[in-house]
């Protein structure tokens, strides 16, 4: 029986939350001084804490490889290049206007959906495979192409437990980690909130402060009741089953004299649920109890309880990771970097652009595409990644001077917050306080349940006893009454024979004898009577001490329920405490980290001027000595600026990415292509209209298109250039295996083949070299070759003439194996 | 906390070093390998060199009783006796008459304890020197040593595992460390890595213009662009056209006949020629794998056979690394997963036991002739000095000078190299 079951009450502070920001979005449209829209935002953000020369924009050209490659996964089709060099041509100065259309076009594409359900399916799975990943991604894709919220995703991916087929692809998450408790938490803990914990498992996390062990034991506790069921009725069929109990204590391996604690299901930043519904025994907690063969299912389900709160737009630390891993993805490093070491020892490199990005997730309902456009859409994004020449830039406006007093107005700044951090610090142990407090009477509660439980359980027992006792005595009961009406008949007849032969005197002892046996048998008869009756009496007490003790665990039940609101309240206050501390905390570490940044301009300011100084005095020997420190200084400074997104960032592509740009340079898709168009036209000739669906076409060939992609380049490419499942797979790496795979493996040469309308097909046919140089260049790093270039090329294609084939080959490659290719421009 | 400067340990620099140091290479052309792969070095050059560990891998478990800590209990000992060995009062199984001649560079653990009896997990153990907590994954010895003796000009990979013949690919054994030190898999003959010939239809003069115009497109790129990432990539392509020079390295039929002859034509002799070669190129870590040894029936007559085929090999091969002045540099480690139980079972085989079994190592910074710790006579407890792999891990990382109290720093995070709670076993470190 469930006591109560308000599952509603969680989404509470959602709806709230939502009204909100419906009205924020509402008062967004009507107002007429609306905020400057999120991609100027970022950029107001990022240029705030940067003191350096302007930095220009990303060329049109290395913008659109830039985007197409961050957006769909490859790299522009000449024919796509040739269309927006020629809008660019035609609409000169729209340079802005242009690249907004291609961002919003790229957007809308089929290929975008598919493109980020392989993005996604990586960032959720690490390529761990078990469920078919083939499953996922088109779960996701479809999601994607449906334009649904993406922590709603994370919603279904948290809460699925592998039935049905709609939603099954979504249990990978777990499934695919074999349900293993400890690594379910370390994972929902690295991916869903950016925080890797594992080494608190055992004790608080010897590096980490802000990593405790409670923290492990929090996400645990919803987690540990969960496991992996195979299904014998479906081929073993993989599952998620989940128990109704599993208490947890931890201790710490350090400091094993302090005892086991009691773990609470509790998310990072105090998330946590209202007070969970209780059951008055073990069996009514369950929908279907566990037994062998069947997948138990709990009627509260403690991981559905993670799917809500670990994806409510209130949980910061939920925003913050999924917002800074959509930006690392777009940006190359995340603002927090790693991704998931979000800590206080690790500040983001912008806590301002962080919580912009993170309250814009919520603002925007968790729309994926509109996060994308924004930030894309930003100067920081299209931001150039040529470093600046320094050697003719002035300086900042105020000189040395004027960053010497904006320290000494960031000191001042900073000295500002700490009375605030003081008070606040009181205002969360208070919170702490009420919230032990609170929680403490749940547990004393709590503890009377458990003996209540205990003496029910007594009484239950007591109760079976006596009503064996009442059986048996009815048993008896029985046999006694079937003696005496035995006895009664007997007697009467044996008086009928009595007066029949009075003067048998045997006959008449045996009447005799019968009278006082039916004497002696109705007198036990009244007796056993009232044994039964007593003993009714008895099982009827027996069976009030059960209902009573029922009633009793069933009253503190509730009474656990009101205090559990208290309990709940209380982490409200303290979790609204949290949020202020994390702002405060924001704003310190953006001080110090731009008091960091001035201070390495200064220092590096102050050094050129002291070598120009020397320069003019003749003093070369000094002067040498002082370069050097001005490199390394130099050095510094710029790490400085490319970290904190003011100078473009270097990335290489991801697998994925190299994949569908080696694909497309060779131009290995026109067959494909022409043949699902011949198909759509031929199995839609009876109904015009939908042959005519431009979005209906696209979709069929893209679909085809990326089916031969994946076909005929994954298994060369992604596997090698991929880091091993289950490890992060957002760092850069570069094997001998590799290399020697593009310059050695017999399929890698197959593609070079001249081959139906492939890249090196028609190269062969350009005769003119500028062309020729063109085509080359634009199909594969999309841009046009300089002078030196094309004339290396005309001179090549002059002197090979007799063997051009192969020359063409052999450029062709050079142009895949380069460094160019490999990077995102 | 994290250091502060957590980004300046980053592999980022190192690749940076690697790259400046590879361009050099790169510059140097086709000619400059000559010197680097030349043989007959003198022994005093060669000592001077770096250091490197050649792991044989006895993989299923061979017996403690039938190889290093022979007994001669009637119940447990079995049928072969105890042989001397070069060193006085050492005694291994007869099986080994040829090992037992090199125990003089030898030394023997004899008090292992692990615990874990199951394959894949005490392999786990022993090859990563820690006890895994679930949710987390280690690297291997390899990774972790190559990673450990990295040198930026180094032209190889770090983390060898041999094959007799066939070509391998990358081993996915680093963990955290990332897959540049994950194991490459190589055979003993040319070509013995997989892609290491040019592809049909390529010409060397044909693969010589086609590199010339990725490195002419890399020139110019690097002019607008510069990143410790990009230089790794073009490295990359340098790396792989060296090995291809250099595929006669694989090939251990360059080897004098007399040479091959030493040792033998079976696979594992092969492997182990093929070991010595890398060696002698200063590969930070090789793997030799003898596969099998997992008798729970007829223990003893397989054990005659299986002994038999790595004995002599085994015994050559120390022998050939000190005379050519490798052993002082090179940690010979004879590894297998766990021993076997004293009980012999109804099928005359021995079962898995992890509470009481042995490892044999043999030279650089390793005490010769030294036996750490001691197991009842009929060998079931260990009665002295117990040890596990986590011991075992330091020992081996300290012998080829790691600090192995020391961490990695990779990506913004710090590792431990080794279980930070054990340390190595001293009185074996010469």
């Amino acid at each position: 029986m469930v006591v109560v079951q308000r599952l509603t009450n969680l989404f509470r502070p959602l709806q709230v939350l939502l009204t909100t920001c419906l009205v924020a979005v509402v008062a967004c449209v009507s107002r007429a001084d609306e905020p400057p829209p999120l991609s100027d935002r970022i950029d107001q953000v990022v240029a705030a804490s940067y003191h350096g020369p302007e930095i220009p924009s990303a060329g049109d050209l290395e913008f659109l490889r830039r985007i197409y490659l961050d957006l769909i996964g490859r790299g522009p089709m000449i024919e796509e290049v040739r269309a927006c060099l020629s809008k660019l041509e035609q609409r000169p100065g729209e340079s802005q206007a242009i690249r907004r259309e291609v961002i919003d076009e790229l957007l809308d594409r089929d290929e975008f959906s598919r493109q980020y359900a392989r993005v996604l399916d990586v960032m959720f799975t690490e390529r761990r495979e078990k469920i078919s990943v083939l499953e996922f991604r088109s779960f996701i894709r479809q999601w994607l192409a449906d334009k649904k919220p993406l922590n709603e995703l994370c919603l279904e991916i948290l809460a699925a437990d592998g039935t049905g087929d709609q939603w099954r692809p979504a249990a990978s998450f777990f499934i695919n980690r074999d349900a293993d408790p400890n690594l379910m938490t370390r994972d929902v803990g690295r991916i869903f909130f950016g925080r890797d914990i594992q080494c608190a498992q055992c004790h608080d996390h010897p590096l980490v402060a802000d990593y405790q062990q409670s923290e492990f034991f929090g996400i645990l506790s919803f987690v540990n009741r969960t496991y992996l069921f195979l299904d014998n009725k479906q081929n073993n069929k993989p599952l998620l089953g989940e128990k109704a109990d599993g208490p947890l204590e931890f201790a710490s391996v350090f400091h094993p004299e302090r005892g086991k604690s009691p773990a609470q299901p509790i998310l990072p930043t105090a998330m946590a649920m209202d007070a969970e519904p209780m059951f008055v025994s073990e069996a009514d907690a369950y929908l279907v109890p566990p037994e062998k063969d069947r997948r138990a299912v709990p009627r509260y389900s403690r991981r559905q309880q993670l799917a809500v709160l670990a994806t409510h737009p209130e949980n910061q630390s939920f925003n913050r990771n999924l917002a800074n891993r959509l930006w690392a993805n777009l940006l190359g490093t995340g603002i927090v970097h790693p991704v998931d070491m979000h800590h206080a020892a690790n500040p983001p490199v912008s806590a301002a652009l962080l919580r912009l990005l993170a309250n814009e997730l919520v603002t925007c309902r968790y729309d994926l595409r509109e996060m994308l456009r924004q930030i894309t859409r930003s100067q920081t994004y299209q931001r150039s990644q040529t470093v600046p020449q320094l050697e003719s830039w002035q300086g900042p406006g105020g000189g040395i001077a004027g960053l010497e007093s904006e320290l000494v107005n960031v000191d001042r700044q900073l000295r500002e917050l700490t009375p605030r951090e003081i008070s606040l610090n009181e205002e969360k142990k208070e919170a702490t306080t009420a919230l032990n407090k609170a929680q403490a009477d749940v547990n004393r509660i709590q503890q009377q349940v458990d003996t209540e439980r205990a003496t029910l359980q007594k009484h239950t027992a007591e109760r079976d006893a006596q009503a064996t006792k009442l059986t048996g005595i009815q048993t008896r009961k029985k046999t006694t009454q079937e003696l005496l009406a035995s006895l009664k008949t007997a007697h009467a007849e044996s008086e009928k024979i009595v007066l029949l032969r009075p003067e048998d005197k045997e006959l008449i002892v045996a009447r005799d004898l019968l009278k006082t046996r039916l004497a002696t048998a109705t007198a036990a008869a009244t007796a056993i009577d009232n044994e039964v009756n007593e003993q009714q009496e008895e099982s009827n007490k027996a069976e009030r001490r059960v209902e009573d003790q029922r009633g009793r665990i069933l009253a503190l039940a509730n009474r656990r329920l009101a205090l559990g609101e208290f309990v709940a309240e209380a982490r409200v206050v303290l979790r609204r405490v949290r949020h202020r501390e994390q702002a405060l905390l924001d704003q310190r570490s953006d001080h110090e980290q731009n008091k960091t940044r001035i201070t390495t301009l200064k220092n590096w300011l102050a050094q050129r001027d002291q070598v120009r100084q020397s320069i003019a005095a003749g003093q070369n020997d000094q002067s040498d000595v002082q370069k050097q420190q001005l490199d390394s200084l130099q050095t510094e400074l710029l790490k400085t600026w490319r970290r904190s997104y003011a100078i473009g960032s270097v990335r290489g592509l991801s697998p994925e990415q190299f994949t569908g740009a080696t694909y497309t340079t060779l131009e290995m898709y026109r067959p494909v292509r022409e043949k699902a168009l011949a198909e759509w036209e031929s199995t839609h000739k009876a109904n015009p209209a939908e042959r005519d669906d431009v979005h209906k076409r696209q979709v069929f060939v893209s679909a085809a298109v990326a089916a031969n992609m994946w076909d005929t380049v994954e298994d060369l490419i992604v596997e090698r250039f991929s880091a091993p499942a289950g490890a992060p797979q957002d760092g850069f790496f570069a094997t001998v295996d590799q290399a020697l795979a593009i310059q050695n493996d017999p399929d890698y040469q197959k593609w070079l083949k001249p081959a139906s309308g492939n890249l090196v097909e028609r190269l062969i046919a350009l005769d003119d070299p500028n062309q020729f140089a063109e085509q080359l260049y634009l199909s594969s790093v999309c841009r046009l070759p300089d002078e030196e270039e094309r004339t290396m090329i005309r001179e090549l294609l002059s002197q090979h003439a007799g063997e051009r084939e192969k020359l063409i080959q052999e450029l062709v490659w050079g142009v895949l194996a380069s460094a160019e290719f490999r990077f995102i421009p | 906390m994290l250091p502060p400067n957590m980004h300046c340990n980053s592999n980022q620099h190192m690749i940076g070093r690697r790259q400046f140091l590879g361009d050099l290479w790169t510059g140097l052309g086709v000619t400059a390998g000559a010197g680097l792969f030349a043989h007959q070095l003198g022994a005093s050059e060669v000592a001077r060199r770096g250091k490197s560990i050649v792991v044989i891998f006895l993989d299923g478990g061979i017996s403690q009783f039938e190889s290093w800590d022979p007994k001669s209990d009637l119940e447990t000992g079995g049928p072969f006796k105890a042989i001397p060995t070069s060193v006085p009062g050492i005694h291994i199984s007869e099986l080994f008459p040829y090992t037992a001649r090199q125990m003089h560079r030898m030394a023997l653990v004899r008090s292992m304890s692990t615990g874990l009896d199951d394959h894949g997990l005490a392999k786990n153990l022993v090859r990563s020197g820690r006890t895994t907590r679930t949710a987390t994954e280690y690297p291997e010895l390899g990774a972790v040593v190559a990673k450990g003796l990295e040198r930026p000009d180094f032209p190889l990979p770090g983390y060898i595992r041999t094959m007799a013949s066939g070509v391998g690919g990358r081993g996915r054994d680093a963990a955290y460390l990332g897959p540049a030190y994950a194991s490459v898999s190589i055979g003993a003959e040319a070509g013995g890595i997989r892609n290491s010939k040019l592809p049909e239809g390529v010409s060397p003069e044909s693969d010589q213009r086609r590199q010339d115009f990725r490195r002419f497109l890399n020139e110019r790129h690097r002019r607008r662009v510069e990143a410790p990432e990009i230089d790794a990539y073009s490295q990359s392509f340098t790396q792989a056209q060296r090995i291809m020079e250099r595929s006669e390295l694989f090939d251990i039929s360059r080897e004098p006949e007399t040479v091959q002859a030493s040792y033998g034509k079976s696979e594992f002799g092969k492997k182990l020629l093929l070991a010595r070669r890398l060696v002698e190129q200063e590969v930070p870590f090789v793997e030799v794998s003898h596969d099998g040894w997992d008798f729970h029936h007829n223990n003893f007559e397989f054990h005659l056979h299986y002994v038999a085929d790595i004995d002599r090999p085994f015994a050559h091969f120390l022998e050939d690394l000190t005379q050519r002045g490798l052993l002082e540099r090179t940690l010979v480690i004879v590894m297998t997963e766990f021993g076997r139980t004293p009980k012999i079972n109804a099928g005359y085989g021995r079962d898995h036991y992890p509470n009481a079994w042995s490892i044999a190592m043999a030279g650089c910074g390793i005490q010769h002739g030294a036996v750490i710790g001691k197991t009842d006579p009929k060998g079931v407890e260990v009665t002295d000095r117990k040890v596990d792999h986590r011991h075992l891990f330091h020992t081996y990382l300290r012998a080829v000078g790691i600090n192995s109290s020391g961490h990695f720093q990779i990506a913004g995070r710090s590792f431990p190299i080794a279980d930070p709670a054990y340390g190595p076993i001293k009185e074996l470190l010469a």
